[in-house]
């Protein structure tokens, strides 16, 4: 492989005694400061995590889990333990339990996501036999004030999930809208 | 000695041996759904075919016995074949239920099909032939007709071992189908069924969903439930026991009593309980502490043995009154006649360890009779004592002898003026030897760490002796019994 060494240029004698280049990096600073200042319109950052920008419907990332809903409402999912199996960060936690009047006599009674451990691999959904879990919410989880808050319940995984279809349809997105509201509406409740 | 050759393997087979078994002992593994080690050959499923030289047809390995020179392939393109084909067909009508089977991770069908089967479905899905689902077939059973690929194990095990009929097929062809007797299947071995069915037709009401095959750790153990002492396998997760099934070592049909014992360890006691309130272990201990060494002062502390407790924790026992409590009025004599009656595995004794003691018991310590007269007539002050012993054997103890018991099973109400409850670890828990009803030594493996301290601790802590009976001593004690026996 060819080595190219890059030599950095001296420095002038005015850059050694730093003086000049302080009072240009104050100018660079004061310019934004005023700007933001009389222009808080314009400021390019937001306040993550209170405030986020939403993701485009277009964008393919993974993010974060939900689980689909059958038409009669039940979760698909028939708590196989597919996912557990699979998971590299051992973050979920389900609980399987027995129902007599549903399509599949198994459902899960807790399905628990730990988000502080989960690495967004998206091996869940590949494993899952029922499609029933799917990362397209289009949320991105992080800043929470407590680790409890990061533990994605059953019931918040079941938000809202548009799209109910019996079976077919790989992650299909739901708006990114829906599920805020939805989120807003789980969060006022509480 | 019939000299046959299997896959190129020259192997010595046994006269009148099956190829199935001589290849199996010589870890050649041969597929089969009806084939069951200790039920009768009955040859129904086709899975075991092989092909042997000069025989036009492929022959069932599991029914055909081994002859001279004959030679055997169980890995030629024919027999793939017809493996695969077998298996598209109990897969005709199969359900796909994998994801909410229970069976799936050991079920043969899965395994198989993974091996030899690996074809795509042709038969769709509509024409399907539906069976009854998912129906209660007993005190411990559920069944799913659509699951079960007919190998008529279940049926065999009760007509063969528990004789009770309870199973039988009935109609032809697709259309057949595993019947239960009204009532459900109730015999005292049902369990098992769940255990031999080699597919998630018949599942266990206990196991039901409650853990993935996949994550059990497997300990083998023996069972506590009677002096059989059946070799079990123990199946656990998370510090958590989810079944017991036999051991796969040495096949003995488990009944379904013992395979429930492991539920005590739901309700495992983690406190001392002091007159039925719980109590801190310190605080007991001290109670406990001053009653013994005050009734020591007047001789009148006893001491019983237990046939629920190991070899060594009776031998601790018995070394602990002589030396550390000095005293005289104990007992390690508890008898009982021992016998399978049904001749499958049940135990007439319920006791683990009393053909132990019935000999111990000639060197050490009084009559039973004896002791519970004298405890009757409240001759003592304390009265030490393992619960589940001291609740059958000692029931009417005087008012004023304060009880000190060590216990690993509720109940926890108590019957007696003054009781003093330490938590011990049960064998699940922590290593034993126990003496069968045959005088064999069977051992206990623990599954996880113990949460309470031993009999013994409990004892030296009380009573402070210090260097009058010492540790070495006492372990030297058992291990020259253990080595006697
Ligand atoms: S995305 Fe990966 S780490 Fe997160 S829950 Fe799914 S499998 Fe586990
Ligand atoms: S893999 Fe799918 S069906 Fe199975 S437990 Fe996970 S989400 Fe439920
Ligand atoms: S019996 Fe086996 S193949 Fe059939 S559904 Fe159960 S695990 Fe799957
Ligand atoms: S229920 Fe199970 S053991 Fe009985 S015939 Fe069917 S597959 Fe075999």
């Amino acid at each position: 492989m060819k080595i190219t060494k890059i030599n950095n240029r001296n420095l002038s004698f005015a850059e050694k005694i730093y003086l000049s280049e302080i009072v240009k990096g104050m100018i660079v600073t004061a310019r934004h400061f005023f700007a933001n200042l009389f222009h808080p319109s314009r400021i390019i950052t937001v306040q993550y995590p209170e405030k986020k920008i939403p993701l485009s419907e277009a964008a393919r990332f993974r993010t974060r889990h939900r689980l689909k809903k059958r038409k009669n409402g039940d979760a698909k999912c028939v708590a196989c333990y597919m996912c557990q199996t699979a998971c590299p960060a051992d973050c979920i936690d389900i609980e399987a339990g027995e129902k007599e009047e549903s399509i599949a006599e198994k459902y899960p009674v807790k399905f628990e996501i730990d988000l502080s451990r989960c690495v967004m691999c998206g091996f869940c959904v590949e494993a899952c036999p029922e499609d029933a879990i799917a990362m397209d919410t289009l949320i991105i989880p992080g800043g929470a004030e407590s680790r409890q808050e990061l533990k994605l319940s059953l019931e918040s995984l079941l938000l809202d999930s548009a799209e109910t279809s019996e079976r077919g349809a790989v992650n299909r997105r739901i708006s990114a809208m829906s599920m805020q509201n939805a989120e807003r509406k789980l969060k006022n409740a509480k | 000695m019939p000299r046959i050759t299997i896959d190129g393997k020259i192997i010595e087979a046994e006269k009148g041996e099956t190829i199935l078994k001589a290849a199996e002992r010589n870890g050649i593994y041969i597929p089969r759904f009806c084939y069951h080690p200790a039920l009768k050959i009955s040859g129904t499923c086709r899975m075991c075919v092989v092909e042997i030289e000069k025989f036009p047809k492929l022959m069932t390995s599991c029914s055909t016995e081994v002859s001279e020179g004959m030679v055997i392939r169980t890995d030629s393109e024919r027999v793939r074949k017809a493996r695969k084909q077998i298996l598209e067909f109990l897969l005709l009508n199969h359900p796909l239920d994998c994801p909410i089977c229970d069976q799936a991770g050991e079920c043969f069908l899965q395994n198989y099909y993974m091996d030899w089967g690996l074809y795509k479905s042709r038969f769709p899905l509509k024409d399907k032939m539906k069976k009854r689902k998912r129906f209660d077939a007993g005190k411990h059973l559920i069944l799913d007709n659509e699951r079960c690929v007919l190998c008529t194990r279940c049926v065999r095990f009760t007509r063969e071992i528990t004789g009770t009929n309870e199973i039988s097929v009935l109609e032809r062809g697709d259309k057949s189908y595993i019947e239960v007797d009204e009532g459900g299947i109730n015999n005292p071995y049902s369990l098992n069924i769940a255990d031999i069915c080699p597919v998630g037709a018949f599942t266990s009401k206990d196991f039901r969903f409650r853990q993935r095959s996949w994550f059990l750790k497997r300990t083998e153990s023996i069972c506590l439930g009677c002096a059989t002492l059946c070799p079990v396998e123990i199946h656990h997760n998370k510090g958590k026991i989810y079944r017991i099934v036999p051991s796969q070592k040495e096949h003995r049909w488990l009944c379904d009593e013992g395979r429930l014992t492991y539920h005590k360890m739901d309700r495992e006691l983690r406190t001392a309980i002091i007159n039925g309130n719980a109590a801190d272990l310190p605080v007991a201990l001290k109670k406990g502490g001053a009653i013994i060494t005050s009734s020591l002062k007047d001789s009148s502390v006893a001491l019983a043995g237990s046939p629920y407790l190991s070899i060594e924790d009776n031998a601790s026992l018995a070394f602990l009154a002589q030396k550390l409590l000095e005293i005289s009025d104990y007992t390690f004599d508890f008898v009982f006649k021992q016998e399978i009656e049904d001749g499958i595995s049940i135990n007439s004794d319920k006791t683990p360890n009393s053909r132990f003691l019935r000999g111990f018991a000639r060197k050490h310590g009084m009559k039973m009779t004896e002791l519970n007269s004298k405890l009757e007539k409240g001759k003592f002050g304390v009265f030490i004592c393992e619960r589940k012993t001291l609740l059958q054997f000692f029931p009417r103890i005087d008012e004023k002898t304060t009880v000190i018991s060590f216990a690993f099973e509720p109940p926890w109400k108590t019957p007696f003026k003054n009781e003093i409850i330490f938590p011990i670890p049960s064998y699940f828990q922590k290593e034993g030897s126990f003496m069968d009803f045959k005088g064999k030594i069977k051992k206990t493996t623990p599954c996880f760490p113990a949460s309470s301290k031993n009999i013994s601790e409990y004892l030296r802590e009380m009573v402070g002796g210090g260097n009058k009976a010492n540790k070495e001593e006492e372990q030297e004690f058992i291990t020259k019994l253990l080595s006697e026996l």
